[in-house]
């Protein structure tokens, strides 16, 4: 007899053992059973050598005592309300109201305003690694997910690559919740869509897609929801790793997909139509279509004078197509047009080049790599060594190599005219690099002719960009004032009467606005 | 020199479609292709080693010249 | 916005850059001096029929290209004869002007280089947008249209304080068989040309009226030309810009303001190759067009890169020298006018009886 017993017992152990050996993975059908003990056995398997995990058995007062347990992971709950509203109200007060249970208790006794209930092992793991606490009581198989999330957040301040003179200072932090909140609080309309997804296996990253309802292009959202739901992969870190999965031209080096870290950019990108990706984790918001010229445009245009605003926009321009051809043009014109530059300034740079060894193309070359050197090195520098690093660079690099008749003080000019207009557009820097050192390549072969057929591949290029089925550069060849009204120039705010066509459904911003401006 | 950039241009023209465009073609496509490539490839190989292909022009202005004696009024 | 669809301004543009394509390089017609305006304008007048032919034809089937009407209209065998000799002249069209530009760069600016490179990177160019698609050309031809013109309309206006009124005269110094073959030259290079948009036609979009579109064309073409040709001629005179082969080339060396920017002629040169690339990629894609439609495949785009080797292969063996290049001009009209002219005039004739036709059947 007391064998058996023993036997049943044993059995009894081993039959847990088993069913926790075969539920280790996948969880997601696992659900909970009725028994407390084999809940929480299974738990304290799951999260075997997740030493922060918290176990807490707690029992009711008054006679025959109803057994909870909690779990919680230190340092990422609240642990006043794990302790004053959770802890406490559990061990001092009984459930009043009968059965479920569970509801009597979260209505009665459990003080915490947001709460869920769960049946399975992964949501579990998923409220608990996010800073909820679990609340399990005997004889349910549901559970109670109580909000007690805390996270260290970074206060709000002023983006460090987007900074502004005039104009709101917020930026948004790596929380979403404050991010959207920053939205929000400039958007007070329900038009303000907000859908969530959980993205990456491993780190279950929430995602979240705004839009204005009545003003987003449908096509481009269903595009945008079909590609991020495509996307496999294990962990999202920072919203490029989907910027990169839902590019329309993977291989390009120009992005179709816009980003920023200001919220009153983000808005404004929702009131044309567009739609916003926020990442949990990231500062960085993600905004879908993303027109080409959008890269010459800034918040700041918006919220100063329209004259200064349309003149800086067109330097940016201006910017672009010269930090992109400078490099070419002069090797072109040193190497095989001498006779475009007026005489004096040709016997100038024949007398600086005269004693300097290598061909033009190289020296270019040489010293394009140098600056990116010099700049890719100042980026992640601490701010006092920089100093020092512009010394060396100004005066090492500049004065000392031309003395020495290394480098000609025209290239030296150049390359510091490039690597400043450079700057004018600082979200294009990335394919510039290449494509400057291509139509480098092409002059220093076929001067002239060579550049004219590099920027004419780049403006091919640019041409079959689309961004979500929207063309990402768009030449419609159109007069009309209310097509160009944004393009080189920034008109005054009564005169942006109509949506761009391609982005939204509803075109029309003013109500018969403008006719008295 | 010339033998050897076209050489070059038709390797790595021929490689990149095939790593790209080619794979889906249909049938009918893949022999006109070839076909026109091949033609192209021995004209401007022949060309870029010197010997001489009659120019098609030749014909026109032959025949032009039989009908209506541009020469002659030049 | 339909896909593969191409807007008004996109068109026209494209046909008036196609138009400058190589003739701008080539000059326009310089058999007759000072007095070439005339025949600029004569020429004019001759292409507006011809226009508003293509205008019916792209009308009477909308929607769709020379290639499928001519399928429509002569059936099978018949039907791909035509589609034959277009492709033909497409692709010769693409080779001959591909051969303008290569000599041109090569004497302009690479005496020592070998044309064989340069004409390398203008077909990679040129099939990279023909692959593109019509779209993409229509895009180019908007943002390219205006450089060119601004770049006209500079060296016109900087060239005034250098001009001699003087060259205009004296009229009347020709004959009118001069005049006539003037004409018909530049009848058939380049205005006629245009009928290669018929391939493109299918691209079009059906309430923009082809009329108006290759009308207005023709007309921003007209003043372009007259500009180019009174800028070169007050500026070089009738004998030099008769002994020049590319006389807008030489005109820009002598443009200068003060001292400063002189000799910008390098740069005006890049300007001509922006309009060659878009006249190119057309006479690629159209030939391309007629190609897969002549075996009956759907994807032309496939056969846009064969074609552009074999284009390049038809420019190598064309001439042997410059010389044979321009005296092939003398030709052209002649060998050009069947396409140009007789082929859409029976697509023409023979869409309107197989219009009627068809109406009497539905009244019946």
């Amino acid at each position: 007899m007391l064998r058996f017993l023993k036997k049943l017992c044993a059995g009894k152990a081993t039959d847990l053992d088993e069913k926790i050996a075969r539920l280790n993975y996948p969880l997601e059908e696992h659900k909970f059973s009725r028994s407390l003990d084999e809940n929480v056995a299974v738990i304290k398997k799951l999260f075997n050598n997740v030493d922060i995990v918290q176990y807490k058995m707690i029992q009711s007062p008054g006679k025959d005592p109803i057994r909870y347990f909690l779990i919680f992971i230190d340092g990422v709950v609240h642990s006043e309300i794990v302790n004053n509203n959770i802890v406490e109200p559990l061990m001092t007060k009984r459930p009043e109201g009968g059965e479920p249970l569970l509801e009597s208790l979260l209505a009665t006794v459990v003080q915490v305003g947001e709460s869920k209930k769960i049946n399975t092992f992964k949501a579990l793991i998923e409220s608990v690694t996010h800073g909820d606490t679990v609340l399990f009581v005997e004889g349910c198989d549901q559970a109670a997910v109580l909000n007690t999330k805390q996270f260290a957040v970074r206060s709000i301040a002023e983006p460090d690559n987007e900074k502004v003179l005039s104009g709101p200072r917020d930026g948004f932090t790596e929380s979403l919740i404050q991010n959207l909140s920053q939205i929000l609080r400039r958007a007070r309309t329900n038009e303000l869509k907000t859908k969530t997804m959980t993205l990456g296996k491993r780190t279950q990253t929430t995602v979240c897609i705004c839009y204005l309802d009545s003003l987003v292009n449908k096509d481009v959202l269903e595009e945008l929801l079909r590609r991020l739901n495509k996307i496999d992969i294990d962990g999202i870190l920072d919203s490029n790793y989907i910027t990169e999965q839902i590019h329309d031209f993977p291989n390009s080096p120009f992005r179709t997909v816009g980003s920023t870290e200001r919220p009153d950019v983000v808005l404004a990108k929702l009131l044309e139509g567009r739609i916003a990706v926020l990442v949990d984790n990231t500062p960085v918001a993600l905004t879908v279509p993303y027109l080409f010229i959008e890269n010459f445009q800034v918040n700041e245009d918006y919220y100063f004078n329209f004259y200064y605003s349309s003149f800086s926009r067109m330097l940016r321009i201006m910017g672009f197509f010269l930090t992109l051809a400078v490099p070419g043009l002069y090797i072109a014109v040193v190497a095989f047009h001498q006779e475009i530059l007026p005489l004096q300034l040709l016997m100038r740079i024949a007398l600086e080049r005269q004693n300097v060894p290598l061909p033009a193309a190289v020296e270019a070359v040489i010293m394009l790599i140098v600056f990116d050197i010099l700049r890719e090195t100042g980026v992640r520098m601490p701010s006092n060594i920089g100093q020092a690093l512009s010394i060396v660079g100004a005066l090492v690099i500049g004065q000392a190599a031309v003395e020495a008749s290394l480098v000609a003080a025209p290239m030296i000019i150049m390359v510091a005219a490039t690597g400043i207009t450079s700057l004018l557009v600082p979200k294009l820097n990335a394919p510039i690099i290449f494509w400057r050192l291509l139509l480098l390549l092409l002059a220093s072969s076929f001067g002239f002719f060579g550049l004219t057929i590099g920027l004419s591949l780049l403006f091919i290029h640019l041409n079959n960009l689309k961004s979500f089925g929207v063309d990402h550069l768009s030449l419609e060849g159109s007069f009309s004032f209310q097509k160009n009204k944004d393009i080189f120039i920034r008109s005054p705010w009564p005169d942006m009467i109509e949506r761009p066509e391609e982005l939204s459904e509803n075109e029309v911003r003013q109500q018969g606005g403008g006719n008295n401006g | 020199m010339l033998t050897a950039i076209i050489l070059f241009l038709f390797l790595t023209v021929i490689i990149y479609d095939y790593k790209t465009a080619l794979k889906q073609a249909e049938k009918g496509i893949k022999r006109i292709y070839t076909v026109i490539m091949l033609i192209s490839f021995i004209i401007l190989i022949l060309d870029s080693l010197q010997i001489s292909i009659p120019s098609p022009n030749i014909l026109i202005t032959k025949a032009i010249d039989a009908l209506f004696n541009v020469q002659g009024r030049g | 916005m339909k896909k593969g669809k191409v807007t008004f301004n996109q068109v026209m543009f494209s046909i008036v850059l196609f138009n400058f394509g190589s003739s701008v390089v080539m000059g326009v017609s310089t058999s007759v001096g000072q007095e070439a305006w005339i025949p600029i304008l004569l020429a004019t007048l001759a292409a507006i029929p011809m226009f508003l032919i293509y205008g019916r034809i792209i009308t009477m089937f909308p929607e769709k290209d020379i290639f499928d009407i001519t399928d429509i209209l002569f059936g099978k065998i018949c039907g791909k004869i035509c589609i034959a000799l277009f492709t033909w002249y497409a692709i010769h069209l693409c080779a001959l002007v591909l051969r303008n530009f290569s000599e041109f760069t090569q004497i302009s600016a690479m005496p020592e280089t070998p044309q064989l490179p340069i004409m390398i990177l203008m077909i990679l160019t040129t099939i990279y947008m023909a692959r593109s698609g019509v779209r993409t050309l229509g895009k180019w031809s908007i943002a390219v249209f205006f450089f060119v013109v601004f770049v006209v309309l500079f060296t016109f206006v900087t060239s005034i304080p250098q001009a001699k009124v003087d060259d205009l005269l004296p009229i009347g110094e020709h004959t009118g068989a001069q005049f006539a073959e003037s004409t018909f030259q530049i009848f058939s290079f380049p205005y006629a040309e245009t009928v290669i948009f018929l391939g493109l036609a299918g691209s079009f979009k059906k309430n923009d009226s082809p009329y108006k579109l290759f009308l207005y064309a023709l007309a921003i073409i007209l003043v372009v030309f007259l500009l180019v040709f009174f800028r070169n001629l007050t500026l070089l005179g009738p004998t030099m810009m008769r002994a020049n082969y590319f006389p807008s080339y030489v005109t820009a060396r002598i443009i200068g303001i003060s001292d400063f920017l002189a000799r910008i002629e390098s740069t005006i040169s890049s300007n001509f190759l922006f309009a060659g690339i878009v006249k190119i990629t057309v006479c690629l894609l159209v030939a391309s067009k007629g190609l897969a439609s002549l075996f009956g495949l759907k994807d032309y785009r496939i056969l846009v890169l064969p074609l552009g080797m074999f284009a390049m292969a038809l420019c190598c063996i064309l001439y042997k020298n410059t010389m044979e290049m321009f005296a092939f001009l003398k030709y052209y009209p002649y060998y050009a006018f069947p396409f140009q002219v007789i082929l859409p005039l029976f697509i023409w004739g023979c869409g309107e009886l197989y219009l009627r036709r068809q109406k009497q059947e539905r009244n019946i």
